[in-house]
Formats: C-alpha cells, sequence, structure tokens
C-alpha cells in the first residue's frame, strides 16, 4: 500500500490538512538547521523568516 | 498611556483615515511599538487591525511573528534591541550597516502587523483556519513582504523614524521571502494590466484582507480580467475552478523555500508566469465555450476528390473544420509545475511560538504563558 510522503510537493496541495502539518513541523525543523549553517546574517534572517511563517501556520493548524 | 493601552485602542476599530489632531512622533521604543499599529493600520487603508496592543519579546527562534491571538512576537536582539538603540541615540549620524540594520528591524515590524489587517469585522478564527488552505500561507507572506517593501518609507516617515535615523530612507534593506515576493508582484503586475488598474493596488488590495479574502480575491481579478462575466450565467463554476488553479500553483511555491534567496527568487518569477499561462489558458477554454467562433477562423474544407464527395449529404457544418485557437496551439502540454523536495522523514509535530517575554514599556518581564523550546 502506498502512503503519501509528507514532504511531496503534491502533498502540499492534495493532501489532508494532517499531512499538511506533518509537512509544516519537518519544515520547520529543517530550516531551523539550514538556519544554523547559514552564509551571513541576511541568509540567517531569511531562513529564520520562513521558520516564522511555518510556526505561524503550525499554530493555525493547531489551535 | 502605556504601549499596551496605546495599542489595544487599535485593535479591531474602524479605520481613522484622516485623524484631526496629529501624533506627536514617538520619542522613544515604546512610543513607537505603541502607534506602531495605528500607522500601520492607517498606512494600509484596512478595516482593521487584529493586534490586541501586545508585545512579545523572544530570543533566539523568533524574529517576527503575528499570532493569531492578536499578539506581536519581536525578537530582543535583532529587532528590539537595534531600535532602543536607534533611539538613545536619536538624531546622530550613523553608519549604514548601522541603518540598514534599523531599516531591516522596522520592515519586519511593518511585515508582522500586514498581517494582523483585514476587513472590518473580519474573524481572526476564520483567518486562521483558512491559512492552513493550500496556497494561503504562499499569498499571504508575499502580499505582506511586497506590500511592506513598498510602502516602508512612508511608514517611516509617518512615525518620524527619518528624523531620529537620518539617512534611513537612503539606504536599501534586502526583502525577505524570496520563494513568494516575486510571484505576487509577477501575478498582481498581470492582473493590474489586465484590470486596467494603477501599479502597486493589486498588493494594495489584497494586503487589506485576510487568509479568508486574498485567494478568493485574487481568483475574482483573474475571472474579472476575462469575458467570462459577460459570457456565462451568475453562479458558473469557472471562478472557482480557476481558485483552485491558483491555489495549487500558490501552495508549489513553498518547494523553493529552502533555497537559496536568488535561486528562490528565480523560480518564483517563472513559477508565476507558468501559472499565469495556466490561468489564461483555462479561461479561454470556457470562453470559447461561449462564443461561437468566426467565419474568418475556419478552416476551408478540402477541394473535392471524387465525385461522391460532391454528392454528400453530411452537412455543411460538417465540413468545415476550425483551426484551434492559436493560445490553445501555443499552451498545448503545459501544465503546472512538479517541483521535487527531498524525501526527509518528518519529526514530531510541534507548533507553538518560542522562548518569550512580555514587552513592557521600561520592563522585560517573562511571558506567563510558557511557549519555551516550541518549533524546533
Amino acid at each position: 500500500m502506498e502512503h503519501s510522503n509528507p514532504t511531496s510537493p503534491d502533498a502540499t496541495a492534495r493532501s489532508t490538512p494532517a499531512e499538511r502539518q506533518a509537512r509544516t513541523d519537518w519544515l520547520v525543523t529543517e530550516l531551523g538547521r539550514l538556519a544554523a549553517a547559514a552564509d551571513g546574517p541576511h541568509e540567517q534572517a531569511s531562513i529564520r523568516r520562513t521558520a516564522d511563517s511555518l510556526v505561524r501556520l503550525a499554530i493555525a493548524f493547531g489551535s | 498611556m502605556t504601549a499596551e493601552a496605546a495599542a489595544a485602542a487599535t485593535a479591531a476599530r474602524p479605520v481613522d483615515r484622516d485623524p484631526v489632531l496629529p501624533r506627536p512622533a514617538p520619542g522613544s521604543l515604546d512610543e513607537l511599538l505603541a502607534q506602531s499599529g495605528q500607522v500601520a493600520l492607517q498606512l494600509s487603508g484596512a478595516g482593521q487591525s487584529a493586534w490586541n496592543g501586545q508585545v512579545i519579546e523572544t530570543t533566539g527562534s523568533i524574529l517576527g511573528l503575528a499570532h493569531w491571538d492578536g499578539t506581536l512576537y519581536l525578537d530582543r536582539e535583532c529587532i528590539l534591541d537595534p531600535l532602543q538603540q536607534m533611539y538613545e541615540h536619536a538624531g546622530e549620524t550613523q553608519s549604514i550597516p548601522t541603518l540598514v540594520h534599523y531599516r531591516e528591524a522596522l520592515a519586519t515590524v511593518l511585515h508582522e502587523h500586514a498581517h494582523f489587517l483585514g476587513p472590518a469585522g473580519a474573524s481572526q478564527d476564520t483567518a486562521r483556519k483558512a491559512f492552513t488552505q493550500p496556497g494561503s500561507r504562499q499569498l499571504e507572506e508575499g502580499v505582506a513582504e511586497a506590500w511592506a517593501q513598498d510602502h516602508l518609507d512612508d511608514y517611516l516617515t509617518r512615525l518620524g523614524v527619518d528624523k531620529v535615523a537620518p539617512g534611513i530612507k537612503d539606504v536599501q534593506a534586502g526583502g525577505y521571502y524570496a520563494a513568494f515576493v516575486p510571484a505576487v508582484r509577477r501575478i498582481s503586475a498581470d492582473l493590474e494590466a489586465r484590470n486596467n488598474l494603477h501599479s502597486g493596488q493589486v498588493i494594495d488590495v489584497l494586503n487589506r484582507e485576510t487568509a479568508a479574502g486574498q485567494v478568493p480575491r485574487l481568483a475574482s481579478l483573474v475571472y474579472n480580467s476575462t469575458r467570462l462575466p459577460d459570457l456565462e450565467p451568475i453562479g458558473a463554476d469557472t471562478s472557482h475552478h480557476l481558485e483552485s488553479i491558483l491555489r495549487e500553483g500558490l501552495a508549489h511555491l513553498d518547494t523553493f523555500e529552502v533555497h537559496p534567496s536568488g535561486y528562490a527568487a528565480a523560480k518564483s518569477h517563472t513559477t508565476a508566469g507558468e501559472l499565469l499561462q495556466h490561468l489564461h489558458h483555462e479561461a479561454q477554454s470556457a470562453e470559447s465555450a461561449h462564443v461561437s467562433h468566426p467565419a474568418a477562423c475556419a478552416v476551408p474544407p478540402p477541394s473535392p476528390v471524387t465525385p461522391a464527395r460532391l454528392t454528400s449529404s453530411a452537412p455543411a457544418q460538417a465540413q468545415t473544420r476550425l483551426a484551434p485557437p492559436p493560445h490553445q496551439t501555443a499552451l498545448s502540454g503545459i501544465s503546472p509545475p512538479r517541483p521535487h523536495l527531498p524525501a526527509t522523514p518528518a519529526p514530531a509535530a510541534t507548533g507553538d511560538v518560542p522562548a518569550s517575554q512580555v514587552w513592557k514599556p521600561g520592563s522585560r518581564g517573562a511571558h506567563p504563558a510558557s511557549v519555551e523550546n516550541a518549533a524546533r
């Protein structure tokens, strides 16, 4: 049986809310890792801003 | 009046677009924060701000976040401390990097306030639910960032920051959300041209909507840029079909979020172009179902080659082959982008806001609600 992958692009548009939430949580974690290894303060800030947006989405899912 | 009290007066109030009494320019960080919401509201022309007047100081993870409960979260090191320093050195000449730092901090403040904006009476709960729908986050972030970039100088002037930090309007700060902003700008510019609107108008209109209204409003702009409103009966489903295409295209943009800004911006722009082509193709297909093709576009039937053909009893229209419209030929085979993401397992779900302290004038106490360790 085939299961949907929360990291796949199609999951974004066609998946269930639970799958999108799982993908969001994965992205927040991944962005935290990327921010720590970012080249330069602007790139780091850019990644942190993206993470902020996904945290906002995660809160929306969880409220 | 404290910052919270002053700002609380801002929340969920109708817009006062032409205040009779001018406010004195903020002379401190507290006063800046107190006025930050009302000035953003006036600048936008939105019906209300959902900001509850509270600013929570964060350390570490969150740079800026407009919480669904109406609270504004701002990072101490990158946002609040630089602005505190700005007022401690008011009127002094600063280095360009310092001015850029101030400008980026204020751009973040304005961006976050943009998230709180909406029509009068808009529900945050409805907006929050809509934000989880495909494409909503990408559009809202792109609109908030583009609008904040476009109106930052005006915001600084209205808050008197250009006097506190001379030269701040002469420096450029790098924008954020490179995966979303170029797409939003390209789509907006296309719709402005098609709907005979002035530059920036679509972003302004979208910025006055919450997540509940943004994608539907964008779909309406697409729909109204076609002949379909004159061709279709009221209640036709085409607008919803266009909205679903928009959502799918916008949702794909987050594929580029984890890439460097330059690459993300280029892919965002390209994706928007493909999305626009898809939308226009669908709209024109729907239009073609309602209009008869002019005779000039018909390809004449082949010359009769057999006597039997001359005596054919087939209806005349069956012998007339319509040429495919040029746009169908040009766009045949184009489909929405199918981006690729690395397959990495997802961790356990989280969703709270990280480390924070309540920002109050003159103090930085611990936030009562523990939001430590979230989003990690």
